[in-house]
């Protein structure tokens, strides 16, 4: 181990195992001091002086030693192994090791970095959806990270795969792509992270999203249908509230003409009846003034507009016939086509009217037409 | 002078296969003319003693193994699915590790997956699907693990540290199957939202009607009220009124009565000329 010495001596305990793991520039080292070595004795009797010998390998000591200054970036953690064997972890800034005997691990322990994930799986409910997820991770413990696993990241992606169909299995379908998805994004974040933890990845689950959560392609179209049934669904009901609101105030508005026009009735029935019996009282007055002279009167002049108002026939008998034929319909028909010349007078019209008086005389009399027309 | 750099390249030559480092990712053990003397040295430098020790590192990291589906496993509800899991392993007992293996992972990762393959396969056979996917999947990668765990522990030095089932795979007939029974579950859910929403529909017009009904016989009802105290009022009137003379009255009544009753030109009468209205009709006197 002589080959060392000259460097070694005022740094560091320095040991020779370096060699193996330094590689090159040791080597090149090495090449440096056999050929200082080979020029002094190789020379033809160059004047080489120990003292420049050992100039030369204290500026290639002095270099190599410069040559182990490194920087480790912000958000970057820097993990040394020493001949192999953990030695520390420092932080951001300039940082210094030896070159070749050290071996320095950078990784950056901010960063969040992503893995996607997309499958089809089977639910708690023996059903089929597909899903996909993207977790965020980072590093978080670089020693663990470099040193416990062969490929931390394979781990990441086989525990993620699994912790999710895990909890997709433990999950109903239709809450899946409905209302669970959040807590299917957080159980997965905790069973994921609790396995990466067992691994020792030294990796952090920042947080894991839900992408997407679909019923599978061949089932998607009852699906979509069970969508647009809930639309019907509110449509049906929107349509008979329209209708509820519209008979309900139609039935409004009726009842409120039948209560206008009943009050309408009733003012009408009152008013009319005020006229009547103040007409009545009126009259009242003169006929206790003349009882017998206005009664005649009033009679005569009402039978007046009654018959002045109607086709008469005028009937005059004995009694001794017991039937009378009275053809009104044929007096109608001729009363319309012609006027007099008839014995029979008569208009159309029913028989309503006749009285009763009237029809017991069985004889048959030159009947008088609006015998009293002139007499108004 | 000449020989110096063969005794330096001979000497560095013994030097360094005097040393031996282990790094921390590995472990290592130290041989004797290939026998084992010192089992799990430590990372860093290590001395020993050329041609004579003989230094053999393994990779102690945790490894990752797919274990790919191996055919189709049968449930014990006799559904077949094609299962893809994981393992996760390391080195615990070197020597062990060392003389049943010859230290190839490659040979151990191969022992383990078909293990773990065949395990799988017996927890699936004990279990119905439902319950392998959610009720004890846990329980079922749990016992896997240990199984394959004590195992590996006993034989090959080997700590399994986790078994994990990703993906259960339902063969192409299970899958069709489940297709249709989420398919029908869907179409009844739709149609019966549809006769929900029908129902509602229903339910509210018939409310509707209901209210016009009532609304319109609360109308009918008020409205009669009003034409009885009309008609009540007008009778009090009329009392007061006719009473006052109810001789004259009725004369007075009968008389509108027959002049409304003949007030239409199509009425035809008929007449006896008997009446008192003709006494001066029939004689200048008004008598027979």
């Amino acid at each position: 181990m002589a080959w060392n010495q000259p460097g070694g001596n005022q740094q560091d305990p320095w040991r020779g195992g370096g060699r193996q793991q330094g590689g090159n520039d040791l080597e090149d080292l090495l090449k440096k001091l056999q050929a200082k070595f080979s020029g002094s004795r190789g020379g033809p009797q160059q004047p080489t002086s120990p003292k420049l010998i050992l100039l030369g390998i204290a500026v290639v000591a002095a270099l190599w030693l410069l040559s182990g200054f490194y920087r480790v970036n912000e958000a970057e953690q820097a993990v040394i192994l020493r001949v192999g064997a953990l030695h520390k972890i420092t932080g951001p800034g300039l940082q210094w090791h030896l070159r070749g005997v050290d071996k320095v691990l950078k990784i950056n322990t901010q960063l969040v970095d992503s893995y996607r994930h997309k499958a089809q799986m089977l639910t708690g409910d023996n059903k089929v959806v597909q899903v996909a997820i993207e977790t965020q991770f980072r590093v978080d413990d670089p020693v663990e990270y470099f040193l416990k696993n062969a490929d931390p990241r394979q781990a990441l992606a086989e525990a993620a795969e699994s912790a999710l169909r895990q909890v997709i299995g433990g999950q109903d379908m239709v809450a899946i792509i409905t209302e669970a998805r959040t807590e299917v994004a957080r159980e997965v974040t905790q069973i994921l992270q609790q396995y990466l933890n067992q691994y020792q990845a030294g990796i952090e689950i920042v947080t894991v999203n839900l992408e997407d959560a679909n019923p599978p392609g061949p089932v998607k179209e009852a699906f979509d249908d069970v969508t647009r049934a809930k639309e019907d669904q509110a449509t049906f009901e929107t349509q008979a509230e329209a209708y509820r609101k519209e008979i309900v105030a139609q039935a409004t508005g009726r009842k409120q003409r039948l209560l206008e026009e009943a009050s309408g009735d009733k003012e009408k029935v009152i008013a009319e009846a005020e006229g009547d019996a103040a007409r009545f009282e009126k009259l009242l007055i003169e006929y206790e003034k003349a009882p017998q002279i206005t009664r005649q009167r009033l009679h005569l002049e009402t039978m007046e507009r009654v018959l002045s108002g109607s086709n008469k026939v005028l009937l005059s008998g004995d009694g001794n016939q017991p039937l009378l034929y009275l053809p009104i319909d044929k007096i109608n028909s001729r009363i319309s086509n012609m006027n007099d010349s008839s014995s029979i007078g008569s208009s159309t019209g029913g028989l309503g009217t006749q009285s009763s008086e009237a029809l017991k005389v069985p004889t048959t009399l030159p009947s008088v037409r609006n015998p009293i027309r002139e007499g108004r | 002078m000449r020989m110096l750099p063969i005794f330096l390249a001979i000497f560095l030559a013994l030097a360094s296969s005097s040393v031996y480092v282990v790094n921390e990712t590995e472990r290592a053990v130290k041989l004797k003319f290939k026998q084992l003397v010192e089992a799990d040295l430590k990372p860093g430098l290590g001395f020993k003693i050329p041609f004579v020790h003989e230094v053999v590192r393994f990779d102690a990291r945790n490894q990752t193994a797919t274990i790919p589906s191996q055919g189709e496993y049968i449930t014990k509800d006799q559904k077949q699915v094609l299962v893809d899991s994981y393992l996760v392993w390391r080195v615990s007992d070197v020597k062990k590790y060392y003389t049943s293996t010859s230290g190839s992972s490659d040979f151990a990762a191969k022992l383990l997956i078909s293990r773990a393959s065949d395990d799988l396969r017996t927890a699936f056979s004990n279990r119905d699907l439902s319950e392998a996917v959610s009720g004890e999947r846990n329980l079922l990668m749990q016992e896997v693990q240990k199984a394959v765990d004590g195992m590996a522990q006993q034989k090959f030095g080997i700590n399994v540290v986790d078994v994990r089932v990703k993906q259960i795979e339902l063969s192409r007939s299970v899958l069709s199957g489940v297709y249709d029974r989420m398919r029908a579950e869907r179409i009844e859910e739709a149609n019966d939202l549809r006769a929900q929403g029908k129902a509602t529909a229903e339910g509210i017009e018939a409310d509707a009607d209901r209210q016009k009904i009532v609304s319109l016989a609360e109308g009918y009802n008020e409205s009669q009220k009003l034409r009885g105290e009309g008609d009540a009022q007008a009778a009090q009137t009329y009392a007061k009124a006719y009473g006052k003379n109810p001789e004259f009255y009725e004369f007075y009544r009968s008389l509108l009565a027959y002049e409304n009753s003949f007030a239409g030109q199509d009425d035809t009468i008929l007449l006896s000329p008997d009446s008192e209205f003709f006494d001066y009709f029939r004689s200048v006197s008004g008598k027979d």
